[in-house]
């Protein structure tokens, strides 16, 4: 307990007395703990991405106009069976026209045009299947068009998507791998920074650790205060970034909202950081601390044999 | 108290100490005398195991100091005393901090450095300079901090290396007098040092050192060389 107290005391002590060394060394493990939970926000930000995309993609099955709508049901009933499938969006001949008058309602040339068709509706109505897994798409045309309602059906608008899907596909992979790569690019990186920057402060402190081993000192007597610092340095630094990811990420959101058009109400950092924050906070500390404490740790270790 | 037997040290081919073999007895007042080169510090850096013989044998308190592990230097160095020629201070302590961690590295319970630091600050004329940092004081004062530190945990042997060597003359006769009232106190002290006036003024036991060797063991000795 005596122990406990006296190296507490002896750490904070050197941690506010040595006040521009320790002020270096929380700046610089704030930098690593936010360049490491900004690839982590960025992986995340780079999934929600994708997946809000791939949530949009759907296949488009046309059918002939004179084709009812009870065997339309049907087909749906039919590919609701199929696992791939996530869901059905039924749009009917009346709904198709209906939003494309909507979509045209400034077109003029569309306007008069429909206007001559005299109340005739030139649109088929269209089942949108979204499949549960993006790679699931071309077995799933492959079924519709195998099916025993292919000949209801006028076109499947899939093949002009396909390259689309199979870039997105791809895309998807490259962002999931390259986010982990620099996750762990630039941990090891911070970490190096990180543990440079403790080893010269503690450095500077190659004669007192001398000191301390003359006067009697053991290498845990030693090893504590530092330690502590270690300690306090991480746990500063990851609650300056904890706070400050908070406050950044609201002014950040807007940005990304703009420059994400489309699926701007998708995309809101704040809120993942906000309902992931004690996960995130966890992480900065732990990181904050291993990396104070082990390189603390290590930079005193090569000093202590005298 | 201190037993030392057939003991060399040497660097590659620079053969520093050569065969020494030498006793302290308790509370005996002992100078090492000898020009700067001589291995007086060497001398003293293997009696608190900085430093590692090449070979012979070192003894104190009974206990063969060579053959100790590192894990057990620590208990060693709490028996001994030390005083440097550069003080060795930890500057962002206070006086009171440098002096108390002595007693702190050896587990000593607060009540016992509450009251033991201010009696031995006393004793060193820096109770009223506890809450300074080693550099507001002059070089004088620093070893005086020094002189407490290795004083306050009561160990039975003293050893200073050129404690004076970095003072002005009324600071060296300071510590001077105070050694030598530790040493009447019931403390073995061990001084190394080249300070002609000091060793004559002493006119206790001088051991001779030159080149590597004891030259001269004299019971009251003065400065010849």
């Amino acid at each position: 307990m005596i122990f406990l107290k006296r190296t507490t005391k002896a750490g904070w002590q050197s941690f506010k007395r040595n006040g521009l060394v320790s002020s270096a060394a929380i700046l610089i493990l704030f930098i690593t703990v936010s360049s490491v939970t900004s690839v982590f926000l960025f992986n995340a930000l780079s999934k929600k991405v994708v997946k809000t995309i791939q949530d949009k993609i759907s296949i488009g099955v046309y059918f002939y106009t004179n084709v009812p709508e009870q065997q339309i049901f049907q087909f749906k009933e039919e590919l609701n069976k199929y696992p791939d499938v996530k869901s059905i969006i039924y749009i009917s001949r009346e709904k198709a026209l209906e939003n494309f008058r909507a979509l045209r309602q400034n077109d003029d040339t569309v306007k008069r045009a429909l206007e001559e068709l005299s109340g005739q509706n030139p649109l088929p109505a269209s089942l949108h299947v979204k499949a549960g897994d993006p790679n699931k798409y071309k077995n799933l045309v492959e079924d519709i068009e195998s099916s025993q309602f292919n000949s209801l059906i006028e076109s499947v608008d899939y093949s002009d998507r396909q390259i689309a899907i199979a870039n997105l596909n791809s895309l998807s992979k490259k962002v999931t791998q390259a986010g982990w790569f620099v996750v762990i690019l630039f941990t090891i990186v911070a970490i190096l920074v990180s543990f440079n920057t403790i080893r010269l402060a503690i450095y500077n402190e190659k004669s007192k650790i001398e000191v301390m081993r003359l006067v009697g000192a053991n290498n845990v007597f030693i090893n504590a205060p530092y330690t502590m610092q270690g300690i306090l340095y991480g746990l500063i630094a990851s609650i300056i970034a904890f706070f400050s990811f908070a406050i950044i990420l609201r002014f950040i959101d807007p940005i990304l909202q703009g420059y994400f058009l489309g699926l701007g109400e998708d995309i809101n950092l704040s809120n993942y950081y906000a309902s992931n924050w004690f996960w995130f906070l966890l992480l900065q500390i732990v990181m904050g601390i291993a990396i104070g404490v082990v390189s603390s740790i290590i930079a005193v270790r090569k000093y202590i044999k005298i | 108290m201190i037993k030392i037997k057939n003991l060399s040290k040497s660097y590659g081919n620079i053969s520093i100490l050569k065969d020494i073999s030498l006793e302290v007895a308790s509370t005996e007042f002992v100078s090492l005398v000898g020009p700067s080169g001589a291995g007086k510090s060497t001398l003293i850096k293997l009696l608190i195991r900085e430093e590692f013989p090449t070979s012979g044998n070192i003894f104190i308190e009974n206990e063969d100091i060579t053959l100790i592990p590192f894990s057990y230097l620590p208990n060693l160095r709490r028996k001994i005393g030390m005083i440097f020629q550069d003080f060795k201070l930890l500057p962002d302590r206070t006086v009171f901090e440098n002096v108390s961690f002595a007693l702190e590295v050896a587990g000593a319970p607060d009540i016992q450095i509450f009251t033991d630091v201010p009696k031995v600050l006393k004793i060193v004329g820096l109770y009223n300079k506890r809450d300074s940092f080693p550099l507001e004081l002059s070089g004088g004062e620093q070893q005086r901090i020094a002189t407490a530190r290795a004083l306050v945990h009561r160990p039975s042997i003293l050893i200073a290396d050129e404690p004076t060597g970095n003072l002005d003359p009324f600071n060296t006769w300071e510590i001077i007098r105070l050694l030598i009232r530790i040493n009447e106190l019931g403390t073995t002290v061990v001084l190394a040092t080249h300070d002609k006036e000091i060793i004559n003024a002493l006119k206790r036991r001088v051991v001779f050192i030159k080149n590597g060797k004891v030259i001269r063991d004299d019971q009251e000795g003065r400065y010849m060389l």
